[in-house]
């Protein structure tokens, strides 16, 4: 283990700092000195100096005296590199640090541009349209040094103007012969999202240099409207993609499709803009540029920015019950851990699971910190599904110091403005190491200490991560995936791209063949092909059925009916069934309600204000089908070298130190199949549980009759031969346990190979399996299959996938090591939440069973 | 399964209820393009050249002795004057050089509007003689719009005035978005535009029942009806129009859309004839009114083009008609007293209000939604003329009880802060003028020493 050295501080804040992180430290395990430890890894990150480099010398001098006047007087190393290849025509891909100004990054050789030549024209897309605000009052300010630093010294004073929309109508100027010499032209910057007032949008769509916006109003409010945005598109020189990061998964495939309809359009009016992103710390950042863009891009990942000090603690909460391997509720271990910092007056973010999680979390603080008598709300939730209004109240409450604690789901995560905090505290594994990084850095800026604490839960991914924390601290971090040829996403875009430019007969979209698609959506008459080209003739407006989000854009809202009609919040259409059905508790900011009735067609939830000491699991039953096997790979000579060699590959890709083999038992040769393909899956809610706060004791339980849910997807499976279930000296009940308790382990630690979340990837195992908490729903009976064959699908949780299934299925042989490690590094005696499930939902024999079926499934290799 | 198969699978999923064709099952047998003079010919049209390439031409002429409903097409003619700026008080002023005007109505194929929201009939209209001259554009094929567009341009380049019916928030954005598309210039940029939709609003939206029916009761083809007695007669439903477009284009028969351009015609004409009312309307004033709610109106577009008297004279019109419903006159009293009062004719601006009060709840059967917090206000503009105009203190307060009263009832309702923060202000009144009695009983006990 680490030792537990923490470097003396200075300081008010650092002393308060030290002494909670010390207290901590020297957290006992109940079980004495050779119990497992609390603290499981310290690591102080130390502070890194600046790198410089000067100013490229192309840059516009009025820029340069802006940036002088703003204390800039040369750029980090990363910003020069940027600024540089954006010069050339390059584009580029920035990977960098929370606050090490990479927003100069893009900002500088637009401005510069701009000022060189004012036709120029830049559109920014950020995730969210509260990152577009916090980046219009950055641009703002430059823009106002620039105009400030020209006119020192010239009889004319131009004026800058820039502002939100909102502010009102972007002020008459007049850009002719203002252009030139070393007078700043005006340079007018503007968000442009849902916000925007209309009487704005036509000044803005003639007035804009810069449009700040989302992908969401690009898809539904910009790229369908492009007559009207001729002179941005004519002009359209820059495109900056911040957060790049956060485009994985569905977002990023949509946006992938946004992308491609975009420069379609820019093709159309004559301009080939270059594209300036920049990631959070990813393993293939430049690829995922590429995918997104189909371009080409350079990539810069050594940041040249200072970073204060940071410490970095593994909590991982002690053991209870060593026998069942049940440890203290992490929940629990996390808030006594941010209560240990809230007394020593420390400002902190609490990063939750989920939004469950982030409600329980507010209500135990709430519970145990108030704060001083009469003030506000010193503690806050915050997560997606509050209204605007609420969120923008907490980051102001943030920003002033009034909030002392708020608690998050992952809405927080991304760069918005909440200022510096002391500590950031994540109850549970962020899930990629990314995430983690990037939580960690919401607390802490370029020169304040500050401190991040991971607490486990005792999720696998979560114990494997706490356990071996060099996987952690000395591995690259995780690919982000996206799949922009879903055919349920392409579809829709394809529509889209038909509305808004008509396709040619020899035009593409994509992978997958444009023809056929164009054919297709002509037999249900969206398009029409006439003399050579495909036009949209349909009434509606495509890009309005399509939700980023999501695969469909299908919602519930929620309506509290306590006191009238209010709606408090919406969830989206696949969790709609297993948090909004009868007798669901539903929290919001750790007010309880209970569900009414679910109007499951109207897709609304009728909610009203409760007094209970419980909330709500569902139980989901899921079931798969193969539909068609793209690949499989079978026997025992080709499955041992090509797994084998797909092993190396990913091994050193993600750089996990390999084990040492274990000793293998001579086998007979036969089949171990992976495969991958497409599958349908149909899942049912059929019941849920009561479960009571802080004890987490299973109070209750009831039945549910709700629709079924069905979809195509792609999926991986591992089919486990006949030989190896019969080999195991068990009987046909604890065979199966083995299989579930396998297949939890597998699920998890795919999860974390993949960099997904919890919900994109779903799992099954053929026979029945209740997914969600196995067993409890007691369908019973053992499935012939799982006797004799059984399959373990892993597949992507959305209609169409979404591309984690060939990875998986290349990854086959790394998955099923990493699930051995495991499992047999679990210290619990016969299985646990923390590997195969806690016994009581698989049986006794559970863990042993899982661990001879993968001694001979990984046997088989070496045989 | 195969790529088809999968996308088959998605567009129209199984299971799905088979749904209503609303165009020409596609059956790969359709026309590679559409021959435009088989067109022109079964239409009745013809043919322009210009640089684009080629363009359909409809043309009707409706004689100026023949009648829309009631009205004869001769006297349907728009003068571009000083009653358009009545109804329109932001119209600018014609600037003399030109004098055309010119009706613009389009059938799209979509409401949406955006890049994919095409004209595919552009109709104009103009008096020409006295006559109504129609000229109609059809696109045969989208690849022919940029001739189409080009023709269009050429019709409305000599225009001074433009006259359409939601032209501002639909017809002539949707016609920017297609010369924008195809970088064109735009001849209606700086035209003079006047949007019959916005009067026909003020006019005509409260019905002589006192509902406000907007979705139907402002509706071009309602107003026909009810103002020309125009009846149709196998009329397209505008649902169906895009609909019809389209199995055109997939099948190159066009006979399905001779309805459609007689559709647009009757809409070019009804929309000259509406507007022809409309101008009678404000140069005849307040007698020309069929009834109290269409007086109302007019009050209100005389009101907001600065002619006060005029205004007056409706409203005045207006109450005084005993036959209407509650809301129309309690509206127009209201509107009565608020003109009495800003030409500071304080007497007779009281009076308005307490026959505002006067008027009683319910003679229709239903509960009016209107009249509550217009009584409110009389009732309150009552306290503040008895305090600070007539200083009859005494009657003052006697209104702030009732207005207090009024608020109580209103205490449950859903805005109840709002009319909090109002009571509040009411007890606040009452406490002056409490005080003020109080000053002005001492005063009499000292005076009488």
């Amino acid at each position: 283990m680490t030792p537990q050295t923490l470097p003396v501080v200075s300081g008010d804040k650092d002393r308060s700092l030290q002494e909670a992180l010390g207290r901590l430290s020297a957290s006992k395990a109940p079980g004495g000195r050779d119990a497992d430890p609390i603290v499981t890894a310290t690591r102080r990150l130390p502070a890194v100096a600046a790198s410089y480099a000067p100013f490229p010398e192309r840059i516009d001098e009025r820029l340069r005296r802006a940036l002088a006047a703003r204390g800039i007087e040369q750029l980090y190393t990363h910003q020069a590199e940027a600024f540089d290849h954006a010069l050339s025509g390059r584009n580029v891909v920035t990977i960098t640090p929370t606050a090490s100004g990479k927003t100069l990054c893009y900002n500088a050789p637009v401005l510069d541009a701009i000022l060189k030549d004012h036709s120029t024209r830049a559109l920014y897309l950020f995730p969210t349209k509260a990152l577009a605000q916090d980046q219009l009052a950055e641009l703002h300010g430059l823009v106002e040094l620039i105009a400030q630093q020209s006119a020192c010294g010239q009889r004319e004073v131009p004026s800058a103007f820039a502002r939100s929309a909102s502010a009102g109508q972007p002020s008459a100027g007049d850009d002719s012969g203002r252009g030139h010499g070393e007078v700043a032209p005006e340079i007018g910057v503007f968000t442009y999202d849902g916000d925007t007032p209309s009487d704005a949008r036509r000044a803005i769509r003639g007035k804009a240099h810069i449009v700040l916006s989302n992908p969401d109003m690009l898809h539904s409010g910009i790229l369908p409207h492009h007559p009207r945005w001729a002179k941005l598109f004519e002009n359209l020189k820059f495109v900056v993609i911040d957060e790049l990061h956060a485009y994985r998964g569905v977002f990023g495939s949509h946006l992938s499709n946004i992308l491609r309809r975009l420069q379609r359009v820019c093709r159309h009016y004559g301009s080939d803009p270059i594209f300036i992103c920049s990631s959070a710390t990813i393993a293939n950042p430049r690829e995922l540029a590429e995918g997104l863009t189909g371009r080409p891009f350079e990539l810069i990942d050594r940041s040249g920015a200072p970073r204060g000090e940071k410490f970095f603690l593994f909590v991982n909460p002690p053991v209870v019950n060593a026998q069942l391997g049940i440890r203290r509720s992490y929940l629990s271990e996390a808030r006594r851990v941010a209560l240990e910092f809230l007394k020593h007056n420390l400002q902190l973010i609490l990063f939750a699971q989920s939004r469950l999680a982030t409600e329980i979390l507010t209500t135990y603080l709430k519970d145990a910190y108030q704060g001083a008598p009469g003030s506000a709300d010193v503690i806050r939730g915050y997560r997606g599904g509050y209204l605007p209004n609420r969120r923008r109240e907490i980051e102001r409450g943030l920003r002033d110091g009034q909030v002392r604690a708020v608690v998050s789901t992952n809405a927080l995560e991304l760069g918005i403005d909440i200022g510096a905090l002391d500590v950031s505290v994540m109850a549970g594994y962020p899930g990629t190491i990314a995430a983690t990084w990037q939580r960690a850095g919401r607390a802490g800026r370029r020169s304040t200490r500050s401190a991040a604490v991971l607490v486990a839960s005792s999720a696998p991914i979560d114990q494997f991560i706490i356990r071996n924390p060099s996987y952690f601290f000395e591995s690259s971090p995780e690919h982000a995936l996206i799949n922009p040829d879903n055919l349920h996403i392409l579809l829709d875009h394809v529509k889209c791209a038909a509305f808004e430019l008509p396709f040619k007969a020899d035009d593409s979209f994509g992978a997958e063949n444009l023809q056929e698609i164009l054919s297709v959506l002509a037999e249900e008459g969206f398009v029409h092909q006439a003399d050579g080209q495909w036009n949209w003739t349909n009434e509606s407006y495509p890009a309005d059925a399509v939700s980023l989000r999501s695969v469909s854009s299908d919602n519930f809202v929620i309506v509290d009916i306590t006191n009238g009609e209010r709606v408090i919040g919406e969830t989206d259409f696949t969790s709609g069934p297993a948090t909004l059905h009868e007798k669901a508790i539903y929290i919001i900011e750790g007010a309880l309600f209970q569900v009414e009735r679910l109007d499951f067609d109207g897709r609304k939830a009728y909610v009203r204000s409760v007094d209970c000491d419980y909330y709500t699991d569902a139980i989901t039953y899921t079931k798969v089908t193969i539909l068609d096997t793209f690949d499989t790979d079978a026997g025992a000579r080709d499955a041992g070298s090509g797994v084998r060699n797909d092993d190396d590959e990913e091994s050193a890709k993600l750089r996990i130190p390999r084990p040492v083999p274990h000793p293998a038992p001579r086998i007979p040769v036969a089949t171990v199949k992976r495969s991958h393909g497409e599958v349908h899956v149909v899942s049912r809610v059929v019941g849920f549980k009561k479960i009571k706060f802080y004890t987490n004791e299973n109070v209750g339980s009831g039945e549910l009759d709700l629709p079924e849910q069905q979809m195509h997807t792609s999926s991986y499976w591992l089919t486990i031969p006949s030989w190896v279930m019969a080999s195991l000296p068990y009987g046909a009940d604890d065979r199966r346990d083995g299989v579930i308790g396998l297949a939890f382990a597998m699920r998890n630690i795919a999860q974390l190979l993949l960099m997904c979340d919890r919900h994109d990837i779903g799992l099954s195992v053929d026979g029945g399996f209740l997914e969600r908490s196995a067993r409890t729903g007691g369908t019973g009976g053992v499935p012939d299959a799982l006797a004799t064959e059984p399959n373990v699908f892993i597949y992507d949780n959305y209609p169409g996938g979404i591309g984690f299934s060939r990875p998986l299925f290349e990854m086959h042989g790394l998955l099923l090591e990493r699930t051995r490690d495991l499992i047999t590094g679990c210290p619990c005696d016969s299985g646990c939440p923390s590997c195969v499930g806690p016994e009581g939902n698989t049986g006794p024999h559970a863990k042993d069973a899982a661990s001879l079926i993968l001694e001979r499934l990984l046997a088989v290799k070496v045989a | 399964m195969d790529l088809t198969s999968r996308l088959r699978s998605i567009v129209r999923p199984a299971g799905q209820a088979v749904r209503e064709l609303t165009y020409e099952p596609d059956t790969g047998r359709y026309e590679a393009s559409i021959d435009m003079d088989r067109v022109a010919d079964v239409l009745g049209g013809r043919i322009v050249n210009n640089a684009y390439g080629r363009a359909l031409v409809i043309e009707r002429r409706y004689e100026s002795d023949r009648f829309h409903g009631q009205l004869r097409i001769g006297d349907c003619e728009v003068r571009d004057g000083d009653g358009l700026r009545l109804l329109d008080p932001a119209l600018p002023s014609p600037d003399g050089t030109r004098e055309h005007t010119l009706f613009i109505d389009l059938e799209t194929t979509g409401l949406s509007g955006g890049a994919g929201t095409v004209a595919f009939l552009v109709g104009c209209g103009w008096f020409d003689m006295g006559a109504f001259q129609v000229r109609q554009f059809l696109l045969t094929s989208y690849s022919a719009e940029r001739a189409l567009l080009s023709a269009v341009a050429d019709c409305v380049d000599a225009t001074s005035l433009l006259v359409s019916y939601n032209g501002k928030t639909f017809d002539v954005p949707v016609m920017e978005t297609r010369w924008m598309f195809h970088r064109m210039p735009m001849p209606l940029e700086s035209v003079r535009h006047f949007d019959m939709l916005h009067s026909a609003r003020r006019l005509w939206r409260t019905r002589a029942n006192g509902s406000e029916d907007d979705e139907s009761g402002c509706r071009l083809s309602t107003l026909e009806r009810v103002l020309c007695d125009v009846s149709r007669v196998g009329d397209v439903p505008g649902m169906e129009i895009p609909t019809r477009y389209f199995r055109f284009l997939r099948t190159g028969d066009a006979r399905p859309l001779e309805p459609v351009l007689e559709h647009n015609r009757i809409d070019l004409v009804s929309l000259a004839a509406v507007t022809a009312h409309a101008l009678r309307l404000v140069e005849d004033g307040t007698d020309r009114c069929r009834d109290a709610a269409e007086a109302l109106g007019l009050g209100k577009v005389f009101e907001r083009a600065g002619s006060c008297d005029r205004a007056l004279a409706c409203f005045e019109r207006a109450a005084a008609d005993e036959e209407s419903h509650i809301d129309v006159r309690a509206e127009a009293i209201y509107r009565v007293g608020l003109r009495l009062r800003r030409e500071r004719r304080f007497d007779e601006a009281a009076a308005a209000w307490r026959r505002l009060l006067e008027l009683k709840q319910g003679r229709f059967g239903r509960r009016s939604p209107l009249l509550a917090p217009l009584r409110q206000f009389a009732v309150e503009a009552l306290a503040i003329h008895h305090e600070h105009r007539a200083r009859d203190y005494e009657g003052a307060k006697e209104f702030t009880l009732q207005l207090l009263d009024e608020h109580d009832a209103e205490e449950s309702r859903p805005k109840a802060a709002k009319f909090r923060v109002k009571a509040e202000a009411t007890r606040h009144r009452l406490a002056r003028l409490e005080k003020k009695i109080a000053r002005k009983n001492e005063s009499h006990l000292f005076g009488g020493y």
